[in-house]
């Protein structure tokens, strides 16, 4: 969906047509949950948290101005949701504990690719910040100051965090895979 | 081991969180349900708590304060005053006046937020 089609839904919601809004639901609701789910590191709130993020856009979305992309706006709920959800429950996974939650949650090690499950192993290796930083630069495809405005961490900072947790996954998964894999994936 | 690589397989792993949650059934009626449900966003300067909250407290202020000096003044005896009057007795008639002001503004704004309340659950 490109911009002008995206505006024309917002406008459209604004004016009362509720049925709109799964226009939106439909294109970003697994972004989010992504984005959520790598923060909260459970299937089950991750999804409440989905829910309550598009409930909230719905409510505000005429104070959504138009200056920043409508995904970063709602990354910017999502994320902030998915933090108080965290200080609410006072308790935060341990990078070891999530991911294995997080699989336990996903399918089972026979459906995933031996390269994925040498990922999910790496990805444990990242901090929870590194894994939200890298999850809204390459899947969500913000740019750094998108990424600023979502959690407040300065572009040069969230650059730098990027580029620490890519090379730290990078020298990880070097020792994990054969060279033909890492060759496959070029 | 290289940055595209790396990049690569990332990309393929947030892929298939967003998959499998993209597969589930019964998310988007459940979510649209509940939108139905709540209230319809409204434009927030009209409705927004804070402004309202502080329009309805001024509207108040000025009617208490007129009210106050009326009572003050032993000017209860409404159907015996006009204008000129109670400006003599201590209530300016311009404080009179911005007082029915006062009430006009919220009864237009009422009406306004009421109409636009029922436009937008038209359209629907």
């Amino acid at each position: 969906m490109n911009s002008e089609e995206e505006k024309k839904i917002i406008v459209q919601v604004c004016n009362g047509q509720t049925h709109a809004f799964e226009v939106l639901v439909n294109t970003y609701k697994g972004y989010v949950y992504t984005l959520v789910v790598n923060i909260v590191k459970s299937e089950g709130d991750a999804e409440e948290i989905t829910m309550d993020s598009f409930m909230k856009a719905y409510q505000k979305i005429h104070s959504f101005r138009f200056q920043s992309k409508f995904s970063t706006w709602l990354y910017t709920i999502a994320y902030r949701l998915a933090l108080m959800h965290l200080r609410k429950n006072r308790h935060q996974l341990t990078s070891m504990e999530a991911a294995s939650a997080i699989k336990a949650d996903n399918k089972s090690p026979m459906e995933l690719s031996d390269q994925q499950l040498v990922l999910q192993q790496a990805m444990k290796a990242l901090t929870q910040e590194e894994n939200i930083l890298i999850n809204l630069f390459y899947f969500e495809e913000q740019s750094l100051q998108e990424i600023e405005t979502i959690t407040t961490i300065k572009a040069n900072t969230a650059k730098v965090k990027i580029h620490r947790g890519r090379k730290k996954l990078a020298d990880i998964l070097k020792d994990m895979l054969k060279p033909e894999e890492i060759e496959s994936l070029l | 081991m290289k940055k595209e690589s790396v990049e690569k397989l990332l990309k393929q792993h947030f892929e298939q969180q967003k998959e499998s949650f993209d597969r589930k059934k019964g998310f988007n009626e459940l979510l649209m349900d509940k939108i139905r449900k709540a209230p319809i966003p409204t434009v927030p300067w009209l409705t927004n708590t804070f402004f309202k909250s502080w329009v309805m407290a001024l509207c108040f202020l000025l009617v208490l304060s007129t009210g106050y000096s009326v009572l003050q003044n032993n000017l209860l005896d409404w159907q015996q005053l006009g204008i000129e009057e109670i400006k003599i007795q201590g209530v300016s008639s311009g404080k009179l006046r911005y007082t029915l002001y006062a009430f006009g503004f919220l009864l237009f704004y009422s009406l306004l937020d009421r109409l636009i309340q029922i436009k937008k659950k038209t359209n629907i």
